[in-house]
């Protein structure tokens, strides 16, 4: 829990609110002169400056000993540091045979001694806040993870029982498909993995609702090369084209074709899934698909911000889903 | 004699896996396999099946819809609905005590439910329909073949005489037992009330014509024959006509 002062943005802060504290001692009492600006300056800078060294040198040390000692402890380095710079200036401002000051070092070290404790404070709510912020960002990834719909399960066992007497091959590959999708699905909200690797799991879903559909389902995968070790937050893609097929192929007798174009663009990978409408004459939009799509939109507004973006439209007779995320890394888990 | 079966569902490997279950009991046979509601009346009218294994979620008519027309049938069949995952459905059917089996069908639960088929009545299929989706895709109407489907996009109109409801189509016209009532709450804004005694579909409308006596009709798509507006609705069809 001690405060991370090794880097310039944190010594900077640092300099500038012991100017500050500086300004208010002044005004505080006692004549107002240049002079005495530039002591005390000199004076606190000095204390706040080889605490910040000290703190940051000890840093390692401190955080073994769990929040409280590791505070109490750093207070101590920070008194001592007073103390020490304290009894330095009272030797170097006088010369000859004075006695030490004593009320002054006193005074110098209560001063110290509250503006540390209400730094440590400082930091230590705002670690409390930062944490807190970050366990709520993994739930909400958590909630919005994408579940296989039990549809989806029960169509598939009943697939897998179908072909047991008559395939049992294929239903061998029914059952190593639906154990990975499952894997996926079970897998830790938010993980990002190679983008071949979720079109892979698009591919094995694919490959068991093209068993259940039969010839109604044709795929046209247009997959143009994406850099190596491109990223997407696991289930992405599949609960796009799992709409496809629930929405633009399931209600429609006659069945259809999906187009699935991934390409590279202006640092940006894109994913467009094509698929034809439902016929009027089946039940309206569903507002499963809205919630589907709902789901991704916030899953990548959590990880990327406002650069990711999912649009869909309905183009000649078509409907048009379109995907859009930077491939540079995540927004939001960064902050932490 | 062994009882006859009619498998509906839109899967092949489901019914495969159906027929073949049926099959390994003696007493019952399989007569037929439709891939959805529209193919289940029309093989139900053709080889009369005591019983129908009817999927619910299918392309183009469902199995909940299927069942309306197979119960206007001389003889209709039992039913026995199948789901893989249905949950406002089920609740439905224990309420209205109607058979129904859960995919993956279990051999001794298929046994059982083929052992205690039986047929729906009309009552209980409204209780089914009110709970999900009411509007039909299909009119259906008894003829001398049995029953005759008409999608609903495709009707002109629905004009009212006396005791029947005429449903004039793109291919001609059918005869239903049904009022212009309950077609106007069934399908509510697909069509428009043009007279007491007429409904006319609105995507099927062409034009508005005014004959010599200040009459006002309605031209419909690929028929001859225009509908009467009646005075009382003209404001409201010619505002509404060109909101189109």
């Amino acid at each position: 829990m001690v405060p991370d002062l090794c880097n310039v943005a944190s010594i900077s802060l640092l300099v500038l609110f012991g100017e500050l504290l500086v300004l208010v001692m002044l005004f505080a009492g006692g004549p107002l002169t240049w002079m005495r600006l530039a002591l005390m300056s000199l004076f606190v800078q000095w204390v706040a400056i080889t605490s910040a060294g000290v703190l940051c040198w000890s840093r390692r040390w401190l955080a073994g000993f769990g929040v409280v000692a590791g505070a109490v402890l750093g207070f101590a380095e920070v008194m001592v540091v007073t103390f020490l710079v304290g009894m330095a200036a009272d030797r170097l401002m006088v010369w000859g045979e004075y006695p030490v000051d004593w009320t002054a070092i006193l005074g110098q070290m209560v001063i110290s001694g509250i503006i540390t404790a209400l730094a440590l404070r400082y930091f230590y709510v705002q670690q409390q806040l930062r944490q807190q912020e970050q366990a709520e960002l993994h739930s909400r990834i958590q909630a919005l993870q994408s579940r296989i719909r039990p549809h989806f399960l029960f169509n598939s066992m009943n697939i897998i029982a179908s072909l047991i007497g008559s395939d049992p091959k294929t239903a061998e590959s029914v059952v190593e498909d639906l154990s990975e999708l499952f894997r996926a699905s079970l897998n830790d909200a938010g993980n990002q993995v190679q983008l071949q690797d979720e079109l892979d799991l698009c591919e094995r879903y694919v490959r068991i609702e093209a068993l259940r559909l039969g010839d109604r389902l044709q795929l046209d995968w247009q997959v143009e090369a994406v850099p190596p070790g491109v990223k997407i937050p696991l289930l992405t893609l599949q609960p796009l084209l799992e709409n496809a097929i629930y929405h633009g192929i399931q209600p429609r007798p006659e069945g259809g074709t999906i187009t699935v174009k991934v390409w590279f663009k202006d640092e940006h990978v894109h994913v467009e899934i094509v698929n034809p409408l439902p016929p009027e004459t089946g039940p309206g939009p569903s507002e499963g698909n809205k919630m589907a799509l709902n789901n991704i939109r916030s899953r990548l507004l959590v990880l990327y911000g406002a650069q990711a973006g999912l649009t869909t439209d309905v183009r000649n007779g078509h409907y048009v889903t379109v995907l859009r995320f930077p491939v540079g890394g995540e927004h939001a888990q960064d902050a932490g | 004699m062994s009882i006859q079966v009619l498998i509906v569902d839109d899967e092949q490997l489901a019914r495969d896996r159906l027929a073949r279950m049926v099959a390994e009991f003696a007493s019952y046979q399989v007569v037929g396999h439709a891939a959805n509601g529209i193919e289940a009346v029309q093989l139900a009218v053709e080889h009369e099946p005591e019983i129908v294994l009817l999927d619910i979620r299918m392309p183009g008519m469902d199995g909940l819809e299927a069942a309306r027309h197979l119960a206007e049938l001389d003889e209709p069949p039992a039913v026995i609905f199948c789901t893989a995952y249905e949950e406002h459905a089920i609740e439905a059917f224990d309420l209205q005590a109607v058979g129904y089996l859960l995919k993956p069908v279990r051999g001794s639960a298929l046994e059982g439910a083929l052992a205690k088929a039986q047929r729906i009545n009309k009552a209980q299929l409204a209780a089914l329909s009110d709970d999900g989706k009411p509007r039909r895709s299909h009119i259906s109407a008894r003829t001398r073949r049995g029953i005759e489907l008409i999608a609903v996009h495709d009707v002109r109109f629905f004009q009212a005489d006396q005791k029947y409801v005429t449903v004039r189509h793109g291919e001609g016209e059918i005869i239903i037992d049904e009022t212009l009532r309950e077609l106007e709450g069934e399908f509510g804004d697909a069509f428009l009330r043009v007279h007491r005694n007429a409904l006319v579909a609105v995507r099927h409308i062409v034009g508005l014509d005014r004959s010599g006596d200040g009459h006002y009709q309605i031209r419909l798509r690929d028929v001859d024959e225009a509908v009467d507006i009646s005075r009382r609705h003209v404001a409201e069809v010619r505002r509404y006509i060109k909101s189109l």
